[in-house]
């Protein structure tokens, strides 16, 4: 996102609804840190500015052009053909089938909530995921910015682009299941972000398997979360 | 929109339950040609449902300075319609309707699992796949603090700002904003319309008038 230098008047009443801090004061004009800006386009589509000085770049080159994908929300992914950081995972699975009994999906949510992260934090996580030969969702962003899957390595020319969140996607056995969560937790300390764990579980005969297995090994599990109710086909 | 916005919304300690949210899609390439009428109808099943928040994941809702008309003629194939309860009475009869209108579409609720499957059940309906939160790991000290972040996380996509949040709060704070005007304030940038203004009315009156609101 840019500022229009001449229409803007300094009254810094955008300042508070940059998601990255990104914008700040300077003298008399707001100004947008470019290295910090996620381009998410919230300071634009808010209307907050009366003087209309934020410029939405046309079309922003590559590898920046990432920032919009996993920022804006409205922001389609070609790949996927829906908006957003990640797939329909759970949300369709009566219909698609893409988590079948036995199998667990796990989500991590990278920079999520409020922090935000470069994609230098996700190829970290990546690659502690990837040494447990997990299977990486294909319709994902980070998966398709993956220069190597095994590895779980992204490629080098987008580390530094920072974004509001991207989310890992990936598949495993049930049974694997508190052994990623210890992986993850192994390299918490390694990322200079937060980030949020979701596992998706079928629901079998009304039992979550995944969930026994988290509760067994002392693992907390929020009480509320999402459930898919079978209607679709 | 495809992620997991709703499933990391953070519950204050000892905060009971009342926000839930109901949300209808087709799955891209399965059943989503022409998919867009049968959206629509369920939109305004959610819309019926006297939902806090209702729109188009896509789109924006109510509260992002839509209105429902324009949400349903912006409807398209790939729209995500959600609509904000803050009752369990409200997510059943939404529910059965939306089992009677049988459009063969996906609709997740999301809410405490216990809740939620009872309604489901109670609704002739069986829980399928659900998605559980484990939390937040890393660096937490870069986090707000707890009750502006059970506000934030409302909008999964990090749209509802912590600065915002603490500015809105600093106004109720000194008498020249109410806390209906500060939620719904809050709920502008969260354009997936999952933002629940009710419960966030009810946070920012216990953080900054003493007193909680029960939400109906």
């Amino acid at each position: 996102m840019l500022i229009d230098e001449r229409s803007c008047v300094g009254c810094g009443e955008c300042l508070k609804y940059c998601p990255m801090r990104a914008i700040s004061l300077e003298g008399e004009t707001a100004k947008v840190d470019q290295d910090l800006c996620a381009e998410c386009g919230v300071c634009a589509r808010l209307g907050v500015c009366l003087e209309d000085a934020f410029v939405v770049p046309p079309e922003l080159p590559w590898p920046r052009s990432i920032r919009s994908i996993f920022s804006d929300p409205l922001t389609e992914f070609e790949a996927t053909g829906v908006t957003g950081r990640g797939t329909e995972e759970m949300k369709t699975n009566d219909v698609t089938e893409r988590y079948k009994p036995g199998w667990v999906g796990v989500c991590v949510d990278v920079g999520r909530p409020n922090v935000g992260c470069r994609l230098r934090d996700i190829d970290t996580l990546a690659r502690a995921i990837a040494l447990l030969g997990v299977e990486f969702e294909t319709l994902n962003p980070v998966s398709y910015l993956m220069e190597s899957k095994s590895m779980g390595a992204l490629m080098k020319e987008v580390l530094d682009e920072r974004v509001v969140s991207g989310i890992i996607e990936f598949t495993i056995p049930v049974e694997k299941v508190v052994e990623v969560v210890q992986a993850l937790k192994a390299v918490e300390g390694e990322v200079d972000t937060v980030f949020s764990v979701g596992v998706i579980s079928r629901v079998v005969d009304g039992d979550i398997p995944a969930r026994r297995h988290l509760e067994s090994a002392g693992m907390s599990v929020a009480p509320n979360g999402k459930t898919n109710v079978g209607m679709g086909r | 929109m495809s992620m997991t916005h709703t499933l990391h919304r953070k519950r204050g300690p000892g905060e009971a339950p009342g926000d839930y949210i109901v949300f209808c899609m087709a799955a891209q390439k399965r059943n989503s040609e022409g998919a867009s009428g049968k959206l629509v109808a369920m939109l305004d099943v959610l819309a019926a449902g006297a939902p806090c928040n209702v729109g188009d994941d896509n789109r924006g809702g109510i509260l992002t300075g839509l209105t429902l008309e324009e949400i349903r003629a912006k409807a398209g194939d790939k729209a995500y319609m959600a609509g904000v309860y803050t009752s369990l009475d409200q997510v059943k009869a939404v529910l059965v309707k939306l089992k009677e209108l049988d459009t063969g579409m996906s609709v997740v609720v999301t809410g405490d699992f216990q809740e939620v499957f009872e309604v489901v059940r109670s609704a002739g309906l069986e829980p399928h796949t659900i998605n559980m939160s484990l939390g937040i790991f890393g660096k937490r000290e870069l986090l707000p603090r707890e009750p502006v972040l059970q506000i934030t996380t409302m909008c999964g996509h990090s749209m509802v700002c912590p600065d915002h949040v603490e500015h809105v709060m600093d106004l109720v704070r000194k008498s020249k904003m109410t806390a209906g005007e500060a939620a719904r304030d809050l709920a502008k940038p969260c354009t997936c319309a999952m933002f629940n203004p009710d419960r966030a009315e009810s946070i920012i009156s216990q953080e900054c008038v003493g007193r909680n609101r029960e939400c109906s």
